[in-house]
């Protein structure tokens, strides 16, 4: 049993100023939940047929305000925030520099998301969060978005130099698990996110300002899912922290293996980038070789979540027991299912057993011609990001916030949390679901309501869209309860102490082997793997190049 | 680094499956020819109209080819000419596909005719038609204002 | 005080609910393949 002495020595209290900036990136992620998910309703509610946009505003203007709100800036603000914190909590509280270096790429990010949203919202940049040419958007619009990028690489260093900083000072030791895994993780944003920067500085931005006439199509396309699918990992990454390290803590448990830990987010440094093809898999111009290459590759980043499920179970199981559950199954009766930071996570994890199966469908080769720009597609990601990742983050919300703010989550927030994210998945497995079935019918993504000339089999995808509406309007009504909890924690909740949980690993677990901290191997590994997946396919798609496209504007 | 007996038979199940699946599509692919489409056919987008076989969209029968019919597609912002076929039962047909000006996509939905359409390339697939109806043709690449408007139809007749 | 020979701990409900996971996925993957054969 903790003495009060011992108790007070294990509260850690993350630094002010580094909570400062911490919250300044969730501000801006709640923000962008909150105007995302206004335009997700706007979007079922027009799909529905029952619905036109009012002042001449158009459902691929706010379809485009989604995916870019959603996809890339309530992600990589929440994300940053959570790993700002996390650093500070394990490795040490930031210097005044590696703070000041977290501010610039904040405000970096935080000019060009305005930037961008400013021309989404003159309908200068009705292009989807892809941004696919040749539909060119406002050169303003590309700016802003080169800006969040080179944003993001400014305030990832600073985490960075945290981490370099702290091996310094503690050689041969590994790392604090979570710091760790927040270095894997940017280690995979910035090897995949220059992509991306290539793309749009060097192709998109040039021609959208005329100084050259002619994109290369294919290419663009290619470095834009260079970068599209370790994207996705950038986003699961940070829930897998939480799950590996914070649910240990919350459950009363310990972390099941250290090693195994590193050993899967190493896996997912090398594994999540050389795939990019599987989004590409019914394009012309890519031999049928290379993307039957980059399947395997994708094949084999599954395995890291292998790891990962039975970690999770394990850790359960044991804990389970610890507290005297009988049986096979008596240890899932004994998790909190009273507290909102598991439970909330927790379904999160649920939700990633048919969004994974889902995910291994759409990448098995020519399976994807079932599905591929289906709807089916976005039933997928809502459930993969919108669910698992951002119930996961809701539920690590539920303990940072009040943790930075010196507040605590009273017993009816908490209550109200857990609500929320049964509200959520209600609405989710409705919409989700219908997306995912009418999405086998052929309904496609990314479109307007239409009855298609009248056609019977587009007829019968309507009541499906009409559920998607009714699923929709659920999860804003789970959008309004977030933000709700959210604006208590930060303003109006009773001052506390409020812990931010960071597990520790079991006694009997082994010494980690150093290897998994080997930067220059895995670097190489990874690196490796992606001139071996895709050198051979971007030269020939360079040197074949048919002539280029100019810019259209057709919305 | 030590592993529980029970996450080495998790893996081994794990693993196995994803080797299964990659066998069974690698099969279909390399040994049946059931590849996704990839064709690395070039033309120049501004000419489309007039470079053969564009400048006659539309079904066509053809000899001493692996397949009975070609049919071809021009899409364009937003718009597929031909705007309806129809190809006999049981045929095998091959789609010859490109666009005017942006990226499109081509599916009939409930088949798994499914290609991008990406100017500069085109896009061919080659499939036996061995259910009679009408398939829904459509964009399910976004294009613009008109995206969810472009539709043709394909009739698989008795 | 760890012992030498540390007995695994007990996970059958760790297996079972993985091999659940499991079995998850390779029948979703089969049905989707199912439906890829049967479609032209």
């Amino acid at each position: 049993m903790t003495t009060v002495t011992e108790k007070a020595k294990s509260f850690i209290q993350v630094d002010k100023r580094d909570g400062r900036l911490a919250l300044a990136h969730i501000y801006v992620a709640f923000m962008a939940l909150f105007i995302g998910g206004l335009c997700g309703l706007l979007q079922v509610l027009v799909r529905s047929g029952q619905f036109t946009l009012p002042w001449g505003i158009t459902y691929y203007q706010i379809l485009t305000v989604h995916g870019v709100l959603l996809g890339l800036i309530l992600t990589t603000y929440f994300i940053f925030g959570f790993q700002i914190a996390a650093v500070s909590r394990t490795a040490g509280t930031l210097t005044d520099k590696q703070r000041l270096i977290g501010w610039i790429g904040f405000w970096t990010m935080t000019a060009g998301t305005v930037a961008a949203s400013i021309m989404v919202l003159l309908n200068e940049a009705s292009v989807l969060y892809t941004f696919y040419a040749p539909l060119q958007a406002h050169w303003i619009f590309y700016v802003g978005m080169a800006l969040v990028v080179v944003g993001s690489w400014i305030g990832g260093i600073a985490q960075i130099m945290k981490y370099v900083e702290w091996r310094k000072a503690n050689p041969g030791q590994p790392s604090p698990l979570i710091t760790f895994m927040v270095v894997v993780n940017l280690a995979m944003w910035i090897i995949c996110s220059l992509g991306v920067a290539v793309e749009v500085v060097f192709q998109l931005i040039p021609w959208s300002l005329g100084w050259v006439d002619k994109i290369d199509v294919l290419l663009s396309r290619t470095l834009f899912w260079y970068f599209g699918h370790p994207l996705v990992y950038f986003w699961l990454l940070p829930a897998y922290m939480v799950w590996y390290v914070v649910i240990p803590k919350i459950i009363g448990g310990k972390i099941f293996s250290d090693s195994l830990a590193r050993l899967s987010f190493m896996l997912f440094l090398i594994f999540s980038i050389p795939v990019g093809f599987h989004h590409q898999l019914t394009e012309p111009g890519i031999d049928s070789f290379w993307k039957f290459l980059q399947v395997v590759l994708t094949m084999m980043v599954v395995i890291p979540s292998l790891l990962t499920a039975f970690s999770l179970f394990a850790s359960f199981e044991i804990r389970g027991r610890e507290l005297g559950a009988k049986g096979v199954f008596g240890w899932f009766k004994k998790l909190p299912w009273k507290d909102a930071r598991f439970v909330v996570p927790f379904i999160g994890m649920a939700a990633f057993i048919p969004a994974g199966a889902g995910g291994i469908i759409n990448a098995s080769h020519q399976m994807n011609q079932i599905i591929h720009n289906t709807i089916w597609v976005t039933g997928h990601f809502h459930l993969t990001l919108a669910t698992t990742v951002v119930l996961t983050f809701f539920g690590a919300a539920y303990w940072l916030i009040p943790h930075l703010t010196g507040r605590i989550l009273t017993k009816q927030m908490n209550r109200l949390a857990i609500i929320q994210a049964i509200v959520w998945a209600i609405g989710m497995s409705i919409m989700s679901g219908a997306m995912h079935i009418v999405g086998l019918y052929g309904a496609p993504r990314r479109s307007d309501f239409s009855t298609y000339g009248g056609s019977e089999q587009a007829t019968d995808w309507i009541p499906y869209q009409i559920a998607q509406a009714v699923g929709g309007t659920i999860l804003f009504i789970g959008i309004i309860l977030v933000l709700y909890i959210v604006a208590h924690l930060l303003w109006f909740a009773p001052k506390g102490e409020t812990e931010f949980p960071i597990g520790e690993v079991s006694e009997h677990a082994e010494k980690t082997p150093m290897v998994l901290e080997n930067w220059k191997i895995w670097l190489t590994i990874c690196i490796l793997l992606i001139l071996f997946a895709y050198t051979i396919p971007v030269i020939d798609m360079i040197q074949n190049a048919p002539p280029g496209s100019k810019g259209y504007k057709l919305w | 680094m030590h592993i529980h007996k029970y996450e080495k038979w998790w893996l081994t199940l794990g693993v196995s499956s994803l080797v299964v699946f990659l066998i069974i599509v690698g099969i279909s692919a390399f040994h049946y020819g059931s590849h996704p489409p990839s064709a690395k056919v070039y033309i120049d987008p501004e000419r489309v109209d007039e470079i053969a076989p564009f400048n006659n969209p539309g079904v066509h029968k053809v000899e001493g080819k692996d397949w009975d019919y070609e049919v071809v597609f021009v899409a364009s912002a937003f718009y597929y000419n031909p705007p309806e076929i129809e190809v006999p039962l049981g045929s095998t047909v091959k789609f010859i596909a490109t666009t005017k000006d942006v990226v499109h996509g081509f599916q009939a939905a409930g088949t798994n005719i499914n290609m991008m359409l990406e100017p500069g390339y085109v896009s061919e697939y080659v499939t036996t038609v061995d259910k009679a109806g009408e398939f829904l043709i459509l964009c399910n690449e976004y294009c613009g204002v008109g995206h969810s408007t472009m539709t043709s139809m394909l009739k698989v007749v008795e | 005080m760890s012992k030498k020979q540390e007995k695994e701990p007990e996970l059958k409900g760790t297996l079972y609910s993985v091999f659940f996971v499991g079995a998850f996925i390779l029948v979703t993957w089969f049905m989707a393949f199912y439906l890829f054969i049967d479609r032209f």
